[in-house]
Formats: structure tokens, sequence, C-alpha cells
């Protein structure tokens, strides 16, 4: 097995980790938000593919692994682990809005990203409550992807 | 060296690989949005850099990693190895597929369609969880090499761009609960414990009870077909289903050309890791749908002598189905739902979907490759002036399956190889791409 193949390429883990850490950068600290808007409409992107996509997260046991000659092609390597992905999305939900519907908890999320990414343009107000559910939130999506990676 | 240093280092070593491309310099327009999209993303991830947390290093070296693949990709994306002007219709069918609207409409970002030559099979790379850095998004279609010119199977990439379609959040959103609901509500699909019964059905093939009893043998308990490969089976067949709604019969035929001869039987499938149903199921029910579109109904009438009877000749190949009963895996009330669903996704997207050729356009692109030439609505009239008919592409597509599965009716000696059949074809597209482009001009 080649040295480097201990680094884990294409880890989808490592995606959502760097986006929950900068959203709460943001929420936290709203006068960085406005240079990190292409960061925060990646977390929308997100969000918005754990909220709609059926098909986000079905990802297999062994996808990804490719075999000898496979390696060697240029392509992209297929992303792993975004099951787990979508579980930590899931584990968040749980932890920031409880019972609240999918479609509430994340409506709500996305009010209070456009409101940090997009201040001038946004209309609806945010209010204190919603802003601590989102720190909440992206705070859980990152310890939980974090502990996962540890545990491994 | 600290690993902050050695983040830094790699930062530099990417940007400086970007650098040293040349394409962008004198490649086409894509290529230009493809190396600004990898400089915008370095930018990016110099101002992540700039705040990183020690514990998020690895993830930044990943994307790095990650782009410098892309930034390779650059430099593999050569006209020579691939048929660019399929390259170009795949980039039609699938840009308004993968184009994003986010904030309810508010940003629309188009996706960058990279196109490369690999050693292996028909794929299309997606990002699924975009970077930090991302503002378009790739998607990296790959030709396999060896088939440079063989547009007629090239159709296939019908059911790849279905894979693509059902992971984006607009599009695969309304194929999820317009489509595969559909599909999941009842019947084989709705449940794993439904697909084990359906394997353990008395009118199963004796391939199938075989290996169910064999998996019992080896194991000491009964198969049971594993939950999370369920909606592996549904994203397959719908985008099977995707392909033939795109490229109609000529889908087909491209299908039973390069699937049947990779299954020792048409029932089989792995057991342990079922990431497609068997071929059987998958043939069956194309056929099944291409009967409910009334695609096989020739267009030709017996007017048109020996090119009608080709035709035939090509609608027996495509529906041809001495498969088992036990095969069918719809009834035609959900497989109608599931096609009505898809007619529904593919209008909103830019409305690719494939249409059946009037009769005469097909005899006279069939015509023409009897005469060696490219099957392009493009002639010489009695004064001597060039004329044009527009068409749809997959009509050249479809002449080239009725010239080559109904040759014995269209030619007695010096018939065209399948090769030769594929290159008239390539050059029709490219022909017809040539002339809209001056049209437009």
């Amino acid at each position: 097995m080649p040295i480097m193949a201990s680094q884990g390429r294409s880890d989808a883990r490592g995606t959502a980790q760097l986006l929950a850490s900068m959203a709460l950068d943001c929420i936290a600290n709203p006068a960085v938000a406005r240079e990190r808007q292409v960061a925060l409409n990646n977390v929308y992107r997100l969000l918005e593919s754990y909220r709609v996509n059926r098909f986000f997260g079905s990802d297999l046991p062994n996808q990804g692994y490719q075999n000898d000659a496979q390696k060697l092609a240029l392509k992209r390597p297929i992303e792993r682990h975004v099951k787990e992905v979508r579980d930590a999305l899931e584990h968040a939900r749980k932890v920031a809005f409880g019972d609240a519907s999918k479609d509430d908890a994340l409506q709500k999320l996305e009010t209070v990203l456009r409101s940090v990414t997009y201040p001038d343009a946004d209309e609806s107000r945010v209010s204190h409550e919603d802003q601590q559910q989102a720190t909440q939130f992206f705070r859980a999506l990152g310890d939980h992807l974090r502990i996962g990676l540890e545990t491994e | 060296m600290r690993p902050e240093e050695f983040l830094t280092e790699e930062f530099a070593n990417v940007q400086r690989a970007l650098h040293e491309t040349l394409r962008y310099d004198y490649g086409p327009e894509e290529t230009r949005i493809y190396y600004k999209e990898c400089e915008s993303r370095l930018n990016e991830i110099k101002k992540q850099i700039a705040r990183i947390a020690p514990s998020e290093i690895w993830a930044q070296l990943n994307e790095l990693a990650s782009l410098s693949v892309w930034i390779s990709l650059i430099e593999r994306s050569r006209l020579g190895e691939f048929s660019w002007p399929f390259a170009e219709l795949i980039r039609d069918i699938a840009k308004p597929l993968l184009t994003e609207k986010l904030y309810r409409g508010k940003i629309v970002i188009e996706p960058i369609i990279h196109v490369v030559a690999e050693g292996e099979g028909y794929q299309i790379v997606y990002e699924l969880v975009p970077p930090p850095s991302t503002n378009h998004r790739f998607a990296i279609v790959a030709f396999p090499r060896p088939l440079k010119h063989h547009v007629l199977l090239h159709t296939i990439f019908g059911h790849e761009i279905g894979h693509t379609a059902q992971h984006t959040n607009d599009a695969g959103d309304l194929i999820g609960t317009t489509v595969a609901d559909e599909l999941t509500a009842a019947g084989h699909l709705s449940a794993a414990a439904e697909i084990t019964r359906w394997l353990n059905d008395p009118g199963a093939p004796k391939e199938i009870k075989n290996n169910i009893a064999q998996y019992l043998a080896d194991n000491g308990v009964s198969y049971t077909f594993p939950e999370v490969y369920v909606e592996k089976w549904v994203e397959e067949l719908i985008c099977d289903l995707f392909g033939l709604l795109l490229f109609g019969p000529g889908f087909v035929a491209a299908h039973k050309v390069l699937l049947r001869p990779t299954h020792r039987t048409p029932y089989e499938f792995d057991l342990l890791e079922p990431t497609h149903p068997p071929y059987a199921v998958r043939h069956r029910m194309l056929v099944r749908a291409l009967r409910l579109l009334g695609w096989e109904k020739p267009v030709t009438t017996i007017a048109h002598c020996n090119i009608h009877q080709a035709e035939l000749a090509t609608i027996n190949f495509v529906v041809d189905d001495p498969y088992s009963a036990w095969a069918a895996f719809f009834d035609d009330r959900q497989l109608t739902a599931a096609i009505h669903g898809l007619q529904n996704v593919l209008q909103q997207y830019g409305n690719f979907q494939y249409q059946q050729p009037e009769s005469q356009i097909l005899s006279d692109l069939v015509d023409r490759l009897r005469r060696r030439l490219p099957p392009i609505g493009a002639d010489i009239d009695r004064e001597g002036n060039p004329t044009f008919t527009e068409h749809s592409m997959t009509h050249s597509l479809l002449a080239g399956w009725v010239y080559w599965l109904g040759q014995d009716n269209l030619v007695k000696a010096d018939a065209l190889s399948f090769l030769d059949i594929n290159k008239l074809c390539d050059q029709a597209l490219l022909q017809e791409r040539g002339i809209l482009a001056g049209r437009t001009k």
C-alpha cells in the first residue's frame, strides 16, 4: 500500500468539518462573513443536499476503494464517508432542534446563513434564539464528525 | 517543518502546479473557465489557511489534494482521445440538469463540465460535498479511451447523466419525489424484505435458486437482501429509464451490446454486494417502458422497402426479451408513473427528451449510410446548392443502429463495419454541429 494511503483523500467528513467550522466562525463573528461568502454558499449547498436529496449519503460500505489500475487513473477518487456526513447532520439536527421537522429546522438554519452571508440583501428577521440554535447545530455537527474520526 | 508550515508549502506547490499548466492559454473557452475556477479555489483556500485550527489541517490538506487532481485534469482533456461532438452533446444535456439555484433561485451557478478519456468505462464524477472554496462544481465526464469513435455506444452516457442528476439538489429532489417514490411505494422495491421474498419466489430461475442454496450451505443462514442496497437498485433502474428517455431505442441497443456480455448469466448478481439488479430485470424494464412509450412501432412504412425491413430488424433486436417472467419488477401503472415523472424532470431541465423521427427523415439518414455518407440532413439540390434539414442528433444515432442491425436487408456485399458506421455517425454529429454553429454566426 502506498505510504500516503493512510491520508484520507476525498474524505467528505473533512470537508463537512471545515464547512461547519466556518459557519460557526461567521455566525459568531459576522464581520468575517463577507469575505467568506463562497464558503457559506457551500454550507448552504450541503444543507440542501441533506434536506431534499434522498440519494445523499447512500454510499456503500466498500465504495471509493479502487483497484490498482483505477488508482493510476487521474480521475478524482469517489468521495468516501458521505453517509457519515449525513448521519452527523441528522445527529446535529436532533441536538439543536429536537423533534422539529427536518424542513422547519433546515429552513431556520438557511435563514440564519442567508442573513449572515448577505446581510444587506436579506430582509428576514433572525432572532437571537435562531442564531443560538444554528450555533448549536454547527457545533454538534463538527463535534460528531471529529469524534467519529477519532474513534475510527 | 511544523504541520502549519507544511500546509503553507503544499499550498504554494499546488499554486505552482496551476500556473505551470499551459493548456489554458491556447485551449477552448471551457478550459479557461476551468482554470479560473481552480484559481478562485486557491484564493479561497488562502483565506481559509490564514484562520485554520490545528485540528483541521488534515482536512485542508485533503482539499488541496483534491484541487491538485482537478488541476492535473486540465492537461488531460485531449480532443484526439474522444468524440468531441458527442462530448458537446453531453454538455448540452447535463448543463441545465446540473445548474444549481441557491437561496430559492437568488444565486444561479452553472457546473463546469470537463471531458477526459480514461482507460475504464463510461463515468461522470461529480462533487457531492462541495469543498468550502467551490464556486462552480466540477463534473468530469470520462469517455473510455478505446471507444474513441463509438458514438452509438456513447448513448450509455444517458444512464450516467441520470446518476449525476439524482445527486443534485434541484433535479435530484424532483426525481426523488416524482420517480423514486413511485417505484418504491409498493412492490419488490418497497423494502429489502420484499426483494428477499422475490428472490425466494418459486418461479425464480435456477441460477438464482442455486445461488441462494449455495449461500445457505456456506453460511448456515438463509440469504436476506441487504437494506443498504435497496436505494442503489432504485438509483440504477431510474438511470436506465433516464437513458431511454434521452436516447430512445438506441440506448436499449447500446445497453444490450455493452452489458449483456459482461454478465455470466442474465440473472446473475453479487449476493454480498448487490450494487446492480440482474441484467434480465433491467432489460425487461427497458423493453416494457419502450412499449409503453410506443417506440416499438416502426416509423418507416412498407413504402420504404428495405429500410423498413432494416428498421423492423432493429426493433426486433431491441425488444427481444427471452427472460423469465420472474424478471418483471414493476407493474405497468408504476412504470408509467415513473416515466411521466422523468418526462416532467427532463421537460423542466433543458427538454432533451428523445422523440421518434419522421419516417422520411429516418429513411434518408439510413440511405446516406448506405451510400457511405455521414447520416445528416444535408444534400445538394437540383440547382447545385447545399441544403440542410435540422433534426435531433439522436436520429443520426438511431440511423446508425438501423444500418448495423438491419444491414442484411440493405447491402449485399461490402457492408460497413461497426467501427465504420460509428465513424460516419461521429462525423454526422461533427458536421451538424459545424453547420449549426455557422448558421448562428
